[in-house]
């Protein structure tokens, strides 16, 4: 579910974003964009494969947890 | 390019939607308990002193956004280090404000949905908000706040007589120490998070004051948490608040007269996903700004699709569960959010005074007049 509408929002995405960029020359732009466009379409795979990906409060709460020195969770 | 501005009215009212937000969903604090309103109180004095200090930065550099002043402060390269610190601040809370408006639509209506249709659905909001501008944002949220108070209002008038006062005793119970915890909680999530507003100050309108900007928002934001507050409790007890995963909306639903106006939480969830929704934007402006700046690009709005829609999605893998984003969210974020929220703006601060004063000595050795509040940087107009 979440690969096939990744990529019908990609589509619209490249269509009125990405391809204006391009005829308009703003390469700076363009490259930026297609950058985080393919992460999000990897994120995607990644999480419809059922790949783990690594969570920013999961990582967080570790090393807050460990400064404070608690043995919770 | 055009840019974009806001008035003082449209950014108090962007403010105080902003601090409302989702704290309407998590609820507020647990372990003070019934004592929870002395503590928003403490958390109001507390962040008064902190706006303070946002508000000066913002006094010292107008029209400029917090990137711009990093720069100028601190230099390109510790500059851009520290918008890239921003930006990850913003990118991680907006995408836990996003998992917050995912979990709670997804328990409360749309249990059958998939929480990424949800939150892809969030994103595509939040883009068409960006790229449609923070002027739009601010006219949208003016036309929204006065339906918003008449909601809050009719529903607290609605439940007045399921108050029972009693539920606020005994007061200090347990002493001092579980509510000055609890008012850290409040003073990180929410009035603290206003920080964000420092990534879009520079749509700010030069005539406005932002010390009246942040204290009109501290004022409203935190009369609204206080009262949301004391109506939970007056309407729950601290007993069913602790086993309720979503309080506020739960007193939504327990709300009824006579026979003829009961079940109105929908009108409680409207409000709800609508302050969610302008905090989760503010953040996400401010993340596309920051990147936006980082790669020098002058138009933030062209790049804003990819950066919101990655955002949406991360919040997925996030937290594994709703009561694992709550507890994040009470235990966690506090301490989490302290160099961002704290450490990073007075460092920020100090040294804008200084290179303020330092531009003001050189310009009256000069024979010069005093610059006034714009803080003179000949680099800045390249940016």
């Amino acid at each position: 579910m979440i690969l096939i509408s990744t990529i019908i929002v990609s589509v619209f995405l490249i269509l009125i974003d990405l391809v204006t960029l391009y005829k308009e020359q703003q390469w700076k732009a363009f490259f930026v964009y297609s950058i985080f466009l393919c992460l999000y379409i990897t994120l995607a795979f990644l999480m419809e494969f059922n790949i783990d990906v690594p969570s920013l409060s999961d990582i967080s709460r570790k090393i807050i947890l460990f400064i404070l020195g608690s043995t919770e969770k | 390019m055009y840019k974009e501005v806001i008035n003082q009215k449209q950014a108090v009212v962007l403010m105080t939607t902003f601090i409302i937000g989702t704290n309407t969903i998590l609820g507020i604090g647990g372990n003070s308990k019934q004592d929870i309103w002395i503590a928003v109180l403490f958390a109001m004095v507390a962040a008064g002193i902190i706006m303070a200090v946002y508000a000066r930065i913002i006094k010292l550099y107008p029209e400029k956004d917090l990137f711009e002043i990093l720069d100028v402060l601190f230099g390109k390269v510790i500059g851009r280090i520290l918008t890239l610190m921003f930006v990850f601040f913003s990118f991680h809370i907006g995408a836990c404000i996003v998992k917050n408006m995912s979990e709670f639509m997804r328990i409360i209506s749309l249990d059958a949905t998939p929480v990424c249709i949800i939150a892809l659905v969030t994103g595509i909001v939040i883009t068409y908000a960006i790229k449609s501008g923070i002027e739009s944002m601010g006219r949208t949220m003016s036309i929204i706040f006065p339906i918003w108070v008449t909601g809050t209002l009719f529903l607290s008038l609605l439940s007045l007589s399921q108050y029972d006062v009693n539920r606020l005793k005994p007061v200090l119970y347990d002493g001092l120490g579980p509510v000055l915890t609890d008012s850290f909680s409040i003073f990180a999530l929410p009035f603290a998070e206003t920080v964000a507003f420092l990534g879009i100050a520079g749509c700010f309108q030069k005539k406005s004051s932002p010390y009246k900007i942040y204290f009109y928002s501290l004022l409203l934001g935190g009369i609204f948490l206080f009262t949301f507050v004391l109506r939970t409790i007056m309407m729950l007890g601290t007993e069913n608040i602790t086993i309720q995963m979503f309080p506020p909306y739960v007193i939504a639903r327990i709300i009824k007269l006579g026979d003829f106006i009961e079940r109105i939480e929908i009108i409680s969830a409207v409000l709800i996903i609508s302050c969610s929704f302008t905090k989760a934007t503010v953040f996400m402006f401010s993340m596309t700004k920051g990147i936006a700046h980082f790669f020098s690009i002058k138009d933030y709005h062209r790049i804003a699709a990819p950066l919101v829609l990655l955002t949406s999605i991360y919040s997925m893998p996030l937290n594994i569960s709703a009561i694992d984003m709550l507890d994040w969210a009470q235990n966690i974020f506090p301490i989490y959010a302290l160099p961002f929220q704290v450490v990073l703006p007075v460092i920020t601060w100090i040294a804008a005074e200084i290179k303020s004063r330092k531009d003001k000595n050189a310009t009256g050795k000069q024979g010069g007049g005093a610059p006034g509040n714009a803080a003179p940087c000949p680099q800045n107009q390249d940016m």
